[in-house]
């Protein structure tokens, strides 16, 4: 008897693909399963698969677990720029009813140089900033030249540096170290909503954030949709060891005005639709509105004259105490064969007058059993906030607000990246990723005065990060 | 949970080494075509082990098993993981495409029908009070949440043996490309044609003298299961009552042929259909037919003699 | 089948016909989904939306630091002083 290609009748058709899918997680399983078991006698394979070693290639495992997840983040600027280290890791505790608890604990430590906010000049320029306190010996030396401690006339002592000429001005003169702390309750209300609540604290020197959060989910349509609203409220200090410049004041090295904060509050409303058997969708709709103090207090703007474009003075930048924003965000996932595609776009606009649009791309491809590699790329355009000036021209009247940051600047970015996985042990998995990203924009307005012409005024980014993470469930 | 002697064997048979074990109340076996010993002992053990996990788990006979507690339940809901999730969608499936014969909460009949070839047969009073408990469509099963009201049971044995078979073998194969044949109590499937593209033998057993072979069947791949009474009966007033009870009545399927031994690309599929083909009685065959499957039936000759009390 | 039954009949189908047509409406896209038995390969660790936290919130941060445009996918805030 040999089973040859019949003409099958509509139950034991239909019968053979529901088997063919209940038999594919354990085929699945089986891969990793022979690997690690090679040599496994009877009883001792049989007691642990009894302990519920079941596939951990489904989330409907995730009850009564803790899962640990610590992963750093290297981020390396080109240029001499900002450096970072962000190692982080989290703890999650969900229960056998679907509760669960959550900490998370993140640290950031910040090197490098970022731009000041001045345009680059055929001239050396020297800048004055506060000192951090009298008698300090607070000396950097960089690629773009150290910055010294000057005791001025008068008693007054401030930090100075000097640019070479046609070399983007960069401060080198800060590193920062950050702690953050996040916490995170969710209660499964009945088998089809969910309540959560969490919040936030993130310390630097010079910065402090609060922020609670709150959500509601429900699943409708036999769990085929997902609809949720939730509500984030976020608390800002700012506080520079020389306090808050006044905006547009001229820079200089005395102290400052005082601390100054900000609130945020925003809303996020979504709907998760599950399409069909291989595609999840997600739409998220989101506004925010900033108010207080937005301004970075260590920018500033040249003011040039209006012949030759050479910076004559320098003033603090100054940005609206208003923000409103609005996005919104589609996520899908795709189960193509053995692989899982992310196609995700994002609209988004604000009251600054900034336009933007993200697309993002990213392809899972199984290689062999319990190994992946994800290549993913992602691609960015925002336009000008209604603000910015790449400088401010001299005998020409002040506008009420201004600011030259490249990140207020219309540009675009694209980002290259793989991330590859291992399933190790039987619930954990070693991650890896790597990203290149780049941003680019014009060199400078398209009348741009005299030298200026032939200065490159845009001071995106082009950097390098690389994620190391590792993460178990515990059962 | 005590631990049992291993009590498997192996010893050697026409193609090649049989490991042999008990599982699931069954006498179970592994035939490997090799002369590898320590190969044939781990592709055994592997074998062993997934059934024994599976009986574990889903046998309503074990108070521990993961299959007792949602029985023991009674109206809380309960989740289930992934495995469980998985049987429980496939039996739900069974029953809308059989449009209600295969029914998984039908176990609570065993607590009136007891086949043990006397004539003690339930009154209709018995049997109606069960109706009530019996149905999957009483069940609220929302993956992976499953609330079961009280005295209601859910028994996978119509399909915990095929499930362990074909789990088996997908494991034994991941581990090596010998041919197999995996046997449990008379549900079995092959890895593939034996070395050289020989068939498997398999004999089929006579309903009638235990030990007496009907007919042999040669096979190169897929799985056969055998649905069939053996010995389970009941005989009261000059009628035989089968032990295939029919979900909706509560009462036996008439007239269904002694034995039927269906074949199938898998262990499942094999054994639902035979189920399936069972409970149409008379038309068992017009029902294998119309369904494209290669199967056997053997109908007893007796039932057509008059009254006899031959147990 | 005399002409009374035949109204009877075509009045009741019509209502039904309106009342499903309501419960259609209400039901918005009941009709998109699948099945629970069909929901294989969506319970797959892969299919979630975030299937790295961490290095989700390592691209909020850094996008957050480094454009103008933030959040959409949570939150917009940033919790910290780069931006």
């Amino acid at each position: 008897m040999q089973l040859k290609k019949r003409h099958m009748g509509p139950i034991s058709r239909a019968l053979s693909l529901l088997t063919a899918n209940l038999l594919m997680a354990n085929a699945a399983e089986a891969q990793v399963g022979a690997a690690i078991n090679a040599s496994g006698s009877a009883r001792n394979y049989a007691d642990g698969a009894v302990n519920g070693t079941d596939s951990s290639n489904d989330t409907s495992g995730q009850l009564n677990t803790v899962v640990v997840d610590s992963a750093v983040l290297f981020y390396q600027e080109k240029g001499g720029r900002v450096q970072a280290v962000e190692p982080t890791g989290s703890v999650v505790y969900t229960n056998s009813y679907g509760d669960a608890y959550s900490v998370k604990v993140t640290s950031d430590s910040l090197t490098g140089a970022t731009p000041n906010g001045a345009t680059p000049s055929s001239h050396p320029q020297t800048f004055t900033t506060p000192a951090r306190g009298a008698g300090s010996t607070v000396t950097v030396t960089s690629a773009s030249g150290g910055s010294t401690l000057v005791n001025l006339p008068g008693g007054l002592q401030v930090r100075q540096y000097t640019i070479a000429p046609n070399t983007l001005p960069v401060d080198n003169g800060f590193r920062d170290n950050r702690y953050a702390l996040d916490l995170g309750y969710t209660r499964q209300l009945d088998s089809v909503s969910k309540w959560s609540i969490g919040g936030a604290y993130s310390q630097e020197r010079d910065y402090t954030s609060f922020s609670v959060n709150t959500g509601y989910s429900r699943d409708v349509n036999h769990k085929n949709t997902t609809l949720s609203l939730s509500a984030n409220f976020e608390y800002d200090r700012s506080r520079p060891f020389f306090g808050s410049p006044t905006p547009f004041a001229v820079m200089d090295g005395t102290q400052k005005g005082p601390n100054q904060t900000k609130t945020v509050i925003s809303v996020v409303a979504g709907v998760t639709q599950v399409m069909n058997r291989r595609w999840l969708a997600q739409l998220n709709i989101s506004a925010g509105q900033n108010s207080g103090y937005q301004n970075d207090p260590y920018r500033i703007i040249s003011v040039v004259d209006p012949t030759f474009g050479a910076p004559l003075q320098y003033l603090y930048e100054s940005r609206p105490r208003s923000r409103f924003r609005e996005s919104i965000y589609w996520g899908n996932k795709v189960a193509l064969g053995p692989t899982v595609a992310d196609v995700s776009a994002r609209a988004y606009h604000d009251s600054w007058g900034i336009t933007s649009f993200t697309g993002e791309i990213s392809e899972r491809v199984p290689l062999v059993a319990g190994f992946y590699i994800e290549p993913s790329a992602r691609y960015y355009h925002q336009s000008a906030a209604n603000f910015f000036q790449y400088y401010l021209v001299s005998g020409t009247p002040l506008p009420s607000f201004a600011s030259s940051d490249s990140r207020l600047s219309k540009f675009s970015a694209t980002t290259f990246g793989v991330k590859a996985g291992l399933k190790i042990l039987t619930d954990g998995e070693l991650y890896v990723l790597g990203e290149t990203y780049k941003q680019t924009g014009a060199a400078g307005p398209p009348n741009a005065i005299g030298d200026l012409a032939n200065q490159n005024l845009f001071s995106g980014v082009k950097a390098t990060s690389i994620v190391a993470g590792i993460r178990y469930t515990f059962r | 949970m005590t631990l049992e002697a291993n009590t498997a064997v192996l010893t050697p048979v026409a193609e090649g080494l049989s490991y042999a074990f008990r599982a699931m109340g069954s006498p179970c076996e592994v035939r490997v075509e090799t002369e590898d010993a320590a190969l044939a002992t781990q592709i055994g053990e592997i074998v062993e082990a997934e059934a024994l996990r599976i009986e574990r788990k889903f046998s309503r006979y074990r108070p521990d098993s993961a299959l007792s507690r949602i029985n023991s339940s009674s109206g809380t809901p309960l989740y289930v993981d992934a495995e469980t999730t998985a049987l429980l969608n496939y039996a739900a499936q069974c029953f809308d495409l059989s449009r209600g014969l295969f029914d998984v909460t039908s176990g609570v009949l065993r607590r009136v029908w007891h086949f043990d070839g006397s004539d003690q047969v339930p009154s209709r009073e018995q049997v109606a009070d069960l109706l009530p408990l019996i149905g999957w469509d009483k069940i609220c099963w929302r993956a992976p949440e499953i609330v079961l009201p009280k005295g209601m049971e859910i028994d996978l044995g119509g399909v915990g043996k095929e499930y362990a078979v074909d789990s088996a073998l997908i494991r034994a194969m991941a581990v090596s490309n010998v041919p197999i044949l995996i046997n449990f109590g008379g549900d079995l499937r092959v890895s593939g044609p034996r070395a050289g593209g020989q068939r498997w033998r398999i004999a089929l057993e006579s309903v009638d003298r235990s030990g007496y072979a009907e007919g042999s069947l040669h096979v190169s791949s897929g799985a056969l299961t055998t649905s069939g009474d053996a010995r389970r009966f009941l005989f009261k007033d000059g009628v035989r009552y089968s032990h295939i009870l029919n979900p909706r009545t509560g009462w036996p399927i008439e007239h269904p042929p002694r034995s039927i031994t269906v074949a199938a690309p898998t262990c499942m599929e094999a054994g639902v259909m035979s189920t399936l083909a069972m409970l149409h009685g008379k038309k068992a065959e017009r029902f294998l037919k119309s369904e494209g499957l290669q199967a056997w039936c053997i109908r007893s000759r007796a039932a057509r003699r008059p009254l006899s009390t031959r147990a | 089948m005399s002409i009374y039954r035949v109204t009877r009949i075509r009045r009741t189908i019509s209502s039904i016909g309106l009342g499903a047509g309501c419960l259609a409406l209400l039901s918005g896209c009941a009709h998109v989904g699948v099945q629970p038995w069909q929901r294989d390969l969506l319970a797959k660790d892969e299919m979630q939306l975030n299937t790295h936290p961490h290095v989700t919130a390592f691209h909020e941060h850094v996008y957050f630091s480094k454009e103008a445009a933030s959040g959409g996918r949570t939150f917009d805030g940033g919790g910290c002083g780069c931006n």
